[in-house]
């Protein structure tokens, strides 16, 4: 989870499974890919279009975002402020149906075939549609774009999360072996080795089609340190409904407007134009929305959602929960080693009331597992039943650090994440917990991106608070990493065998059943590759799962069609506005 | 005059480069650096190492140092770690804001400020004195969140007078063509749109009273008291006995020998809010200097910290030398060489 992605969840691909390359090895995917007949224009899209009131087009959209995009050329994208604007002005070639986190539809390909080896994915592209530069978007602009994935120039290598983390590296290194054109509107992409999740990550918005004569007149390519690049500020170009305005003021606000060529008359946006506000405080946001400043409002906190949803001029927009906040224990640390220690404070934590104090209104609930339990891969955690004082106190009681036992509890100041509103205020909590188990707790703090993460990440701490925004509902982007070995050096100390840094999790099984699981092409077999994989995380309590978190936005009653999505895949063509609000 | 313009110019090397070796060693003995942000959570120890190599953070402080101060001298201000965007381009595109927040704020704070201190300072003792000196007390303790958060809901929330954030209405206007981001001016000289123009200007009314309390609290004590000193001095008795008006003691005799103390303050003030008013500018999502040095500074952005506070601090010194240069001005004794 990355950097500006301060409460957002990152759009697209979400759960994997229901696009399992496995299942369609021998025929195109009938569950996802629509009928070759499929026309332009019937996507999904139309399927989820506002009910109610018939839509009314035109007016202006006031969107109070957290902060301004970091940048617009997709495949660079890593932030969920970016994210929002790119799914409107940008579109892939396959999309998630508004409001799911699994369904694929249609996007710019009309279809796909895949081979049965499972290698080669064939794109059979709408036809008619151009860039809002009035570029004609072909095969040739397509192979245009995923050539430049595969060889992405020099100076923007390393900037590309997405990239990296889908395909792996670059050129020979990709895991994308050749893009070859077939016609004027067909298209093959051959793999260097079959990748379970492929469909489902070509949804990612970084992997969206961009202008080819627009990146190469602004010099895109040339990156960022070049002043004659000034593609991403003044001309990010694809074939959405939306384009940009030419109306950027950093700090300020960024304009797109409806596209008056967009391709597809039945989808096409009803706004006339939407500006994205950035308010970074939350408070702010709310005061905002209040004043009937800015129409909708994101990322709203904990506390105001009770004070949204009663406010009869205001509307809650929930998005179902992928984050999950988490006490991370190392196991390399003393008392840590010993497992009675972690599940003797696992059973001390009465996170109901933790829940109820620092996530009300339904801003969270009591997780037990890495995973959310939406995802298909969820099973309920075996290894630690719930709070139990008395047998934790049993637990520690009869662990090589009987009562009083010292132990140092880390939590990062200047952060509030969505699964961490309030780090020192539930610590403050959770510190009696323990103690009435026989804990003596030390507490120690460190600023979020003043040396907190980093020294997280090296294993510096026995104890500590950690959570997750996951990219998209699958448990190879939340366990799949959590638990990730690596031989690289752990707080300065040489690692001379495969290594979990953070949580110490160097329990060969998991590893092996994680990278079973991972690499499983067939649906049913990988959920229960994970349910196996999660059994024995569990097992060795690396941690204490506390809360699943989602985000909710606010907005005035007068803005409708807006489908909040888990992973933010979030369409605005669909919305509007009600006649003169 | 010009030799010493020249000299205080000149003055401007060693002061830059005593600060950018101050900074570069501040910023580098805080805890942090901006992969954590860049990298987030559950990130491995080899890709931060990875991204630190990326920006040189890996490099000594020393070598780093000359790295940035090399290209400083070509002219290459750097690139944010976290939004690959030119430091200077940044800058460009934010510091118009800035500006009109900064001046309007001073506006406030002058145009309240001074008449508050002279009426003060001629009526010394009185229960108005006593309630401007109070006055004063309190906007010099309020603290700007507070009143800032409090102006925004009385006056947006509640009462719905004034908008709570931005810079104009977007649902009215455009400002897609001009582009220098001086909102005042391309409304009301470039598009000669009165009604754009005054929505520009009840854009910032909220965000300047809060930013201008202080500075006219501050400027209304330092005239009374200016004002008071000049009111005791000889030549006002003279000009009284000699039977002159009071507008005329007060325009000629009285305010024109208190502007030097007061020319100090609104010039000293004047340069503080071109710094950028961080509070200010995020309570009302003013896309300034300020909120853009406290986000460098939260993510740990080196780079935009550095060339951020260079580029203050000489146009700090710059308000300065011209608020010096005005004494000659104000006072015909006062002689540069």
């Amino acid at each position: 989870m990355l950097r500006l992605r301060t409460g957002a969840l990152i759009a697209a691909a979400a759960i994997a499974f229901a696009a399992c390359s496995g299942t369609a090895t021998t025929a195109p995917q009938a569950s996802t890919a629509p009928p070759a007949s499929t026309a332009p224009g019937s996507s999904a899209a139309a399927s989820v279009a506002p009910s109610g009131p018939t839509a009314v087009n035109g007016g202006t959209w006031i969107f109070g975002s957290a902060s301004d995009p970091s940048t617009l050329d997709a495949i660079l994208i890593q932030d969920g402020e970016s994210f929002r604007i790119a799914q409107q002005i940008y579109e892939t070639l396959i999309k998630l149906k508004a409001g799911s986190s699994s369904d694929l539809e249609p996007g710019l390909a009309k279809s796909w075939d895949t081979s049965t080896d499972g290698l080669t994915y064939t794109f059979h592209l709408q036809t008619g549609v151009k860039f809002s530069d009035g570029t004609a978007f072909d095969a040739d602009a397509a192979v245009a774009n995923i050539n430049r994935w595969k060889n992405l120039p020099k100076p923007l290598q390393g900037d590309d999360y997405y990239d990296i983390t889908v395909f792996g590296g670059y050129g020979d290194n990709s895991l994308i072996k050749a893009v070859t054109k077939v016609d004027a509107a067909t298209f093959s992409m051959t793999l260097t080795k079959p990748k379970a999740d492929f469909l489902t990550a070509m949804t990612l918005i970084p992997f969206a089609m961009q202008s080819p004569t627009a990146l190469a007149a602004h010099h895109a390519d040339l990156g960022s340190k070049d002043p004659t690049n000034d593609y991403w500020q003044k001309a990010p170009t694809g074939t959405g409904p939306f384009m940009f305005a030419g109306d950027f003021v950093p700090g300020d606000h960024y304009t797109i407007v409806k596209n008056p060529n967009y391709w597809d008359p039945a989808n096409a946006a009803h706004l006339d134009k939407i500006t994205f506000q950035p308010i970074a405080d939350s408070a702010n946001r709310l005061t905002a929305l209040k004043s009937s400043t800015v129409d909708t409002i994101d990322f709203v906190d904990a506390t105001q959602l009770k004070d949204i949803s009663s406010d009869s001029s205001l509307q809650l927009l929930t998005r179902p929960p992928l984050a999950i906040g988490k006490l991370g224990f190392n196991q390399l640390q003393k008392p840590f080693n010993d497992i009675k220690v972690r599940q003797a404070a696992a059973y001390a934590i009465d996170k109901a009331a933790l829940i109820s104090a620092f996530f009300p209104n339904g801003a969270g609930t009591v997780a037990d597992s890495d995973l959310i339990n939406n995802m298909p891969a969820y099973a309920a955690n075996a290894a630690i039943s719930g709070f139990d004082a008395s047998k934790a106190k049993t637990l520690l009681q009869s662990s090589s650090c009987p009562p009083p036992c010292a132990i140092t509890f880390w939590y990062p100041d200047s952060v509030s994440r969505p699964y961490m509103l309030d780090p020192k205020g539930e610590y403050e909590a959770i510190k009696p917990m323990l103690e009435a188990a026989g804990f003596t707790v030390t507490p120690n703090h460190k600023p979020w991106h003043g040396g907190y993460l980093t020294d997280e990440a090296n294993g510096v701490y026995p104890m500590f608070f950690i959570g997750w925004i996951y990219d998209y509902a699958d448990p190879a982007d939340g366990p799949g990493l959590f638990y990730a070995t690596s031989t690289a050096d752990c707080n300065g100390i040489k690692q001379t065998a495969a290594h979990n840094c953070e949580f110490g999790e160097d329990n060969p099984a998991v590893a092996a059943a994680m990278n079973k699981a991972i690499s499983e092409p067939d649906l049913a077999t990988r959920t229960q590759d994970w349910k196996d994989a999660m059994t024995l995380i569990n097992a060795d309590v690396p941690d204490v799962p506390l809360v699943w978190a989602g985000s909710s936005l606010g907005s005035t009653i007068h803005v409708h069609g807006y489908i909040p999505s888990p992973t933010q895949s979030e369409y605005f063509n669909l919305v509007w506005k009600d006649a003169g609000s | 005059m010009l030799k010493y313009i020249v000299r205080r110019l000149l003055l401007l090397i060693p002061i830059l480069f005593g600060l950018s070796l101050f900074i570069i060693v501040f910023v580098h003995a805080l805890p942090g650096d901006p992969c954590s942000s860049i990298l987030g959570e559950h990130t491995s120890p080899d890709r931060l190492a990875a991204c630190r190599h990326g920006l040189g953070l890996d490099k000594p402080l020393y070598q780093q140092y000359f790295d940035y101060m090399n290209g400083l001298i070509h002219g290459n201000f750097g690139i944010s770690a976290t939004n690959r965007v030119s430091v200077l381009d940044s800058f460009v595109a934010r510091f118009p804001a800035t500006v009109e927040l900064s001046l309007a704020a001073m506006l406030v704070a002058i145009g309240i400020g001074v008449p508050l201190g002279v009426a003060a300072a001629k009526r010394q003792g009185s229960v108005f004195d006593n309630f401007a000196t109070v006055a004063s007390l309190i906007g010099i303790s309020i603290p700007i969140f507070f009143l800032g958060l409090l102006l925004a809901y009385v006056f947006g929330v509640w009462l719905h007078w004034l908008p709570t954030l931005g810079r104009v209405n977007h649902r009215l206007y455009d400002f897609t063509g001009a582009g220098t981001n001086f909102l005042l001016w391309e409304s009301l000289v470039i598009n000669r749109n009165i009604p754009e123009f005054l929505d520009v200007v009840s854009h910032l009314i909220l965000p300047a009273i809060a930013l201008g309390t202080i500075p006219l609290a501050v400027v209304a004590r330092i005239t009374r008291s200016a004002v008071l000193e000049v009111l005791n001095e000889d030549y006002v008795r003279t000009a009284r006995a000699k039977g002159l008006t009071n507008r005329r003691i007060d325009s000629r005799h009285v305010l024109r020998n208190a502007m030097l103390p007061i020319a100090t303050i609104i010039g000293l003030q004047t340069g503080l809010l071109l710094g950028g008013a961080v509070l200010t500018e995020t309570i009302f999502s003013w896309g300034g200097v300020g909120s853009w040095l406290f986000q460098a500074a939260v993510d740990k952005d080196f780079v935009v910290i550095q060339s951020g506070t260079l580029i203050l601090a000489t146009l700090f010194v710059l308000v300065n030398l011209t608020v010096d240069i005005s004494y000659a001005y104000l006072n015909p004794r006062i002689r540069y060489s």
